[in-house]
């Protein structure tokens, strides 16, 4: 069984073996909160799984860049400093993931494994299998056939899953994902052609319902030329309520701080956060000069991040997968999540 | 809001998609603010000051201490030299457990809550003319109202959840008004700004809805009109209120005409007019406008103060207001007192309470101990040393924090209280939304819920109240809250909770209509105002103006322990007019010491013409020196408010 395999297993028999693996591995699955709101936890059981969600408003990059986590503690009061770093996580299965998100991930790992090689993010990557579940059903904000962020991919995944009504049609996308396969006797057998072209005709209606509210290409030509009017970034500077929800649920964002959190004079944690570049305190330095002090600095310089060339180039693709999430949580609705931004651009630019 | 908790630490918050107020959204506070929950200062011990210094003591000896305390106190100098304030971030449920202290165990009339500092005047004036001491329109009414009007408020700084449906209001092209000196980052998209001078706010008013009554502009069916000139508006032509306000008659015919031709005028209104001089006079002179255009009550139309804390509103309903008891009941009415009274077993405190600032003013004299729940004093009350003075003049001074705030530093007795994450309960909103908050994780080792604290120190003055749950105390407070009443727990625990007042679970909850129904119609005095305080002279040459920025929130105790919040605010400013910079030959940058007649302070200057001429502008609760220490004290004569939004000051260098 190779990467890139598809093969076909029931629905429950996969479950079960989910079910299993919970003996060894931490899984972590879509469940139904109280509220009725859907989000992404560990599972103690099948029982609190659910299919019913389109997508976690917050961001599963919360399981690999965590929105704080500790990074050592010290500990100064004996005769030499201590230094403790927290124990390693068991190994994690995160189940049930979307497209978006591992595009998302995708996008992460070229910066945390670029300049700079992030040793916690990247164990957790490595420790974390992948079985990501293509989209049937878009959001009424999705976007990501704009962004080649889904509904379905070809690769990014350790498994990936289409749910074809009793059936779950599997690709392989990792030998970690064939190992697993392997490990839990998934009784998976090769897909037939009926299998694949059921999995074609659902994506394609997938496709077809999502509204292809973001044409990137454009807004990256005027931004990567410069053609953005000053008037306009003025104009959405003064909208912005720089609360940085964009940011934070955005799967390609990986902006953080790290701060010391005393204890005592002796020992403490040094520990990492979620950051926003729309925050002023963002990019402030200790002279107390802000290259991007005003909103509009900040806004211009996100789209910058997201969607001009030299980034494209270096990143090879658009800082951008199009799950929709910022359209829902910009606190200036309508007005400056990127599919906004990019219609707005484009109208400039005619 | 949701918080993503991991083995007992709350590493986030995140928003919640079927909220009907934030619709999946959260302000840069709402993101942050959940850093103060495990930051490595909050308080896990009760604190007794010995030999001058606070020391850890457990919490049966900081009870027991503070029950002696309190009774000594009391003895010696009888039961009213105890005075209580309340918080506007407890929930309801704390709130309503406080009053029932003070009024039933510790018998005093001396009770009252930090509204006092901020909206006083509104709610006496909505309690007056509606009957209900609340927003007569909801957050919702800001997508339906055909204008509005802002006044004194910075709607996107003070509640972004306001701010981002007054933007798209205006966005869509609905007629925006917005009445301040300053000019703010959305204005450039409201339709119509009226820059007036520093306090003329009544003149402005009172001149449009004199304007809409010569053109016949008025809403059909308005009666009382005769009345309405007989009592003084006949005086605010546009030509006085330019003389006085400095703003063009042309301009205010155009805001009176956008107005009168509306469907409904929706008024959102701040601080920027309450703590004033004439602080209760503008309330009223809106509610007049309101009536006028025949917005009360409708959908789209009436007034929504924009109250500063998440429980404001619940601290108004659950009687920490010196005037009202619970449910908002007028204690100076023998029914209502009698009621509560029958309920609590007890007689209630029968002369006048002291208000916030009249406590602190009278402290060493009349007020010999203080309960200060969840309030950084020394911070949000005006004239800063006046109050750090007040408390050294106090024989008791018990604080309920989560930090070592400058009001809990100079505590006899500090009792580390939970955090709302520690906590089950109930907060009502702005617009009158009661919801639940559930406990996300456990209290901090050492720290209790203020519900606990509260229940245990009336046990140890010998209350014998049984420990009661939240829920159950929810109960209890319903049966004086007619407006709370029919609404179950269950009800409050959905998303969005439930709009009071809301008679069974599932009644449709825009229902101010029937509240006030056929009270719509009586029209308020007309006072020609008072000057405020200090007028501008030739030592003191500008007027001085303050206002909050988007990090902040009440008396910083909170926003400046979120280590994001904090360093996004890490320099302590005023602006000053482009042209009253050349003058005195100042560059943005530069370092000066803003004075005024109460002390000083120094900041870094910003040049813009944000700032009309003559007028400085300040944000409040700086740690690098206090804004409210700079403000006076003195009291707005009706609702006792400090009159602490703009004073006389002058620049010095540094």
């Amino acid at each position: 069984m190779q990467a890139g395999t598809r093969l076909v297993v029931s629905k429950q028999a996969f479950l079960e073996n989910l079910s299993l693996c919970m003996q060894k591995m931490t899984v972590i699955g879509p469940q139904k909160l109280a509220g009725g709101e859907v989000t992404f936890g560990p599972l103690r059981s099948l029982r609190r799984l659910t299919f019913d969600y389109v997508n976690d408003l917050d961001p599963l990059k919360r399981f690999f860049l965590p929105p704080r986590e500790v990074l050592f503690a010290y500990d100064t009061s004996g005769s030499k400093p201590r230094l403790s770093q927290p124990p390693p996580e068991k190994p994690r299965v995160l189940f049930g993931i979307r497209s978006c998100d591992v595009q998302g991930l995708v996008h992460m790992d070229g910066f945390f494994q670029g300049a700079y090689y992030d040793e916690l993010y990247l164990a957790r990557r490595k420790n974390t299998l992948i079985i990501s579940l293509a989209c049937n059903t878009p959001n009424e904000s999705c976007f990501c056939i704009c962004c080649n962020g889904g509904p379905w991919l070809e690769s990014g995944f350790d498994l990936q899953l289409t749910d074809l009504g009793e059936e779950f049609l599997i690709d392989v996308g990792s030998g970690a994902g064939r190992r697993f396969l392997e490990e839990w006797k998934v009784p998976a057998v090769k897909a037939g052609r009926r299998d694949e072209s059921r999995r074609r005709e659902l994506m394609e209606a997938c496709d077809a319902r999502m509204l292809p509210t973001a044409y990137l290409a454009k807004a990256c030509i005027q931004i990567t030329n410069n053609r953005v009017r000053e008037e306009l970034w003025e104009e959405m500077g003064s909208e912005c309520f720089s609360c940085g929800g964009c940011t934070h649920v955005c799967p390609c964002c990986t902006c953080f701080d790290v701060v010391d959190c005393p204890e005592g004079a002796k020992s403490g944690t040094r520990v990492r956060c979620w950051d926003s570049c729309q925050y002023s305190g963002f990019t402030r330095e200790a002279s107390g000069h802000n290259p991007r002090a005003r909103a509009k600095e900040r806004v211009k310089r996100r789209f910058y991040h997201k969607l001009s060339y030299a980034y494209i180039q270096q990143d090879g693709h658009p800082g951008c997968v199009g799950c929709g999430r910022c359209i829902t949580v910009c606190e200036a609705f309508g007005l400056l999540d990127i599919s906004a931004v990019v219609k707005r651009l484009r109208r400039d630019g005619q | 809001m949701l918080l993503e908790v991991e083995q007992g630490v709350v590493l986030a918050a995140a928003p919640q998609r079927d909220h009907p107020v934030s619709r999946g959204t959260l302000c840069i506070k709402g993101w942050n603010g959940h850093q103060i929950i495990h930051h490595p200062d909050r308080l896990t011990q009760p604190l007794l000051r010995i030999n001058n210094r606070l020391k850890p003591v457990s919490w049966n000896k900081a009870l027991s201490y503070a029950a002696e305390r309190i009774a000594g106190v009391q003895k010696a100098h009888g039961r009213d030299a105890l005075g209580v304030i309340g918080s506007l971030k407890t929930t309801n449920e704390a709130s309503y457990l406080l009053g029932k202290l003070a009024r039933s165990v510790l018998q005093t009339p001396h009770l009252d809550a930090p509204l006092r500092f901020d909206h006083a005047p509104s709610l006496r004036v909505l309690r007056e003319q509606s009957g209900f001491a609340n927003a007569t329109a909801a957050l919702a009414d800001i997508e339906k109202a055909g204008v509005i009007l802002v006044i004194g408020a910075d709607a996107k700084a003070q509640n972004a959840r306001a701010g981002s449906l007054l933007l798209q209001a205006a966005k869509r092209g609905v007629p925006v008004i917005q009445i301040d000196p300053r000019q703010q980052e959305h204005s450039r998209f409201f339709r119509l700004h009226l820059r007036l001078r520093p306090g003329t706010d009544l003149a402005l008013i009172n001149a449009l809805s004199h304007i809409l009554l010569a053109e016949g502009w008025q809403a059909p069916g308005v009666t009382g009109l005769a009345k309405l000139r007989d009592d003084g508006l006949d005086r605010f032509t546009p030509g006085y209120a330019e003389s006085v306000c400095g703003v063009g008659q042309d301009e205010l015919r155009t805001a009176a005409e956008l107005i009168g031709k509306a469907s409904s005028l929706l008024i959102l209104f701040g601080t920027g007019i309450t703590q004033q001089a004439n602080g209760t006079a503008n309330v009223r002179a809106l509610w007049n406008l309101a009536l006028l255009t025949g917005s009360i009550g409708r959908e789209g139309g009436g007034l929504l103060p924009l109250l500063t804390s998440n429980n404001s509103q619940g601290a108004a309903d659950s009687g920490l207001m010196s005037e009202w008891g619970p449910g908002q009941r007028d204690l100076r009415e023998a029914e209502a007192r009698r009621a509560i009274e029958s309920a609590w077993g007890c007689s209630l405190p029968s002369q006048k309470g002291l208000t916030l600032q009249e406590m602190l003013d009278q402290a060493g004299g009349r007020i010999r101990g203080l309960y200060v729940v969840g309030e950084n004093l020394a911070w949000s009350a005006p004239e800063s040393a006046k109050t750090l003075a007040a408390f050294d003049k106090l024989d008791f001074l018990l604080v309920q924090e989560l930090f070592l705030t400058e009001t809990a530093a100079r505590a006899d007795l500090v009792l580390p209280a939970a955090s709302f994450a520690e906590q089950e309960g109930s907060y009502t909103s702005l617009e009158r939304r009661i919801q639940r908050v559930r406990r996300a994780i456990a209290p901090l080792k050492g720290c209790k819920p203020d519900l606990e604290i509260i229940q245990l120190l009336a046990n140890a003055l010998g209350a014998g109240w049984p420990v009661r749950k939240a829920e159950e105390l929810f109960s209890e407070m319903q049966q004086f809250m007619p407006c709370y009443s029919g609404i179950s727990w269950k009800s409050i625990g959905r998303p969005g909770g439930v709009l009071w007042p809301a008679h069974t679970d599932d009644e449709e909850c825009i229902l101010y209509r029937k509240l006030i129904g056929d009270r719509q119609g009586a029209f308020t005095e007309v006072t020609a105002g008072l000057p405020f305080g200090e007028e501008p002279d030739e030592e003191y040459p500008f007027s001085l103006i303050t206002g909050r920025p988007l990090f902040h929130r009440r008396s910083g105790t909170l926003v400046t322990r979120s280590f994001t919040l904090d360093k996004e605010d890490p320099v302590a400013t005023v602006e000053i007019n482009t042209d009253d910079a050349k003058t005195l030959k100042l560059r943005s940058g530069w370092q000066v010491l803003v004075k005024t007649r109460r002390g000083e302070v120094r900041r870094t200057v910003i040049v813009t013409r944000a700032v009309p001429p003559g007028t400085l502008f300040l944000p409040i609760h700086h740690k690098d020196g206090l804004t409210q220490s700079l403000m006076p004290s003195m009291l707005e004569p009706e609702s006792a408010i400090p009159q602490m939004k703009l004073c006389a000051a002058k620049l010095e260098m540094v």
